[in-house]
């Protein structure tokens, strides 16, 4: 039977360390009897000491000046609103829904699914409700109801004074 | 009595969170210098990986009351870091970054040796950078700030296998690019 190759992947977890104790041992005992895995291990190690050359420079800035500078730079700014994600998806659809439904409710104005009230100039004026009239006192003015206050108000000599006319 | 144990990063993120200015400044302390060294790898470039850092903190600032400790505090920071390094590579519109002209070494004994090692380090450099995004960002995490490829993909959001297949992939373009170097 011939034994499984180890996987690049493993090889290289094997050379950085991180792989299991127990599977350690068993690359180990894999490599001790497979040339092939020993060459291939062996190209992978030296290409990462190689790469162990490039070193970032160790002086680097202390960042933290500057973040908290520009924290507090925002912050000066006044009270800015910011609308997260959700927030605005909620208000985009609770205008989507508004314009729905005026756009429905117009539809069915105009099909005629629906009836406004109309003025129907036939049917006889009604004037204020006696109870209203009562409580509004017109009795005392000498009035029958609103209309003939108005009337009263608004006519001269028995014309009507179009200067008051609303 | 025992002094207290130092606050975990969780326990850090959790007093930003409450406008603790000094527990937010602790965890900067602790970080800054994986975030600077992975942005100067990622982008090559020592300036822009300062502003890329800052960055990093100031969306770590402002996330701090949305933190929720169910993973690990670095591999959130890593998150945050890697995209925010992308995002400016792409933004700079670089997929290869120049090869920065090594810098003089002064006379000395050991100068020779300080050439050849500020030579290599350049080959090295040049020949990560000419990686793909994705691969350059996955061999930077792999060697150099030491994740295991599943803490790669938690870090990236990328499957398991993607990042096996960029790590293996990438090696074997470092293994060419850096043949001569390597062999004896």
């Amino acid at each position: 039977m011939v034994p499984k190759s180890i996987s690049d992947l493993e090889l290289l977890e094997y050379i950085a360390g991180r792989l299991s104790p127990k599977r350690t041992a068993r690359i180990d005992s894999m490599l001790a009897e497979s040339e092939p895995d020993r060459l291939r291990l062996e190209r992978f190690r030296r290409t990462w000491e190689v790469m162990g050359h490039w070193d970032v420079p160790a002086d680097q800035r202390d960042v933290l000046p500057a973040v908290m500078q520009r924290i507090e730079s925002r912050r000066g700014r006044g009270v800015r609103f910011v609308l997260g994600w959700g927030v605005a998806a909620r208000i985009a659809a609770a205008w989507v829904i508004a314009i729905a439904s005026g756009v429905t409710a117009g539809r069915a104005v105009m099909s005629g699914r629906t009836s406004v009230p109309t003025v129907d100039e036939a049917a006889p004026r009604q004037v204020l409700d006696a109870d209203v009239a009562d409580s509004l006192h017109l009795g005392v003015l000498g009035s029958g109801g609103s209309a003939g206050l108005a009337q009263s108000i608004f006519q001269v000599n028995g014309q009507h004074d179009e200067e008051t006319e609303l | 009595m025992t002094d207290p144990l130092p606050s975990d990063d969780a326990d850090l993120m959790v007093r930003t969170a409450a406008g603790d200015k000094s527990a937010f400044g602790e965890l900067v302390n602790r970080h800054q210098s994986k975030v600077l060294a992975l942005a100067i790898r990622i982008l090559g470039n020592e300036t822009e990986a300062q502003d890329v850092a800052q960055d990093v903190f100031v969306k770590v600032y402002r996330a701090a009351g949305r933190y929720k400790p169910k993973a690990k505090f670095t591999t959130w920071l890593y998150r945050i870091a890697v995209n925010t390094s992308l995002d400016a590579a792409r933004k700079a519109n670089r997929s290869v970054v120049p090869l920065e002209a090594v810098a003089p070494v002064s006379d000395g004994p050991d100068a020779t040796a300080r050439l050849v090692e500020a030579q290599l380090a350049a080959r090295v450099r040049s020949a990560i950078q000419q990686l793909p995004p994705r691969q350059r960002t996955v061999v930077i995490l792999h060697r150099y700030q030491e994740l295991s490829y599943r803490q790669i993909a938690a870090a990236t959001g990328w499957s398991v296998s993607a990042v096996e297949s960029l790590l293996v992939r990438a090696h074997a373009k470092l293994r060419d690019s850096l043949a001569d170097l390597r062999d004896p």
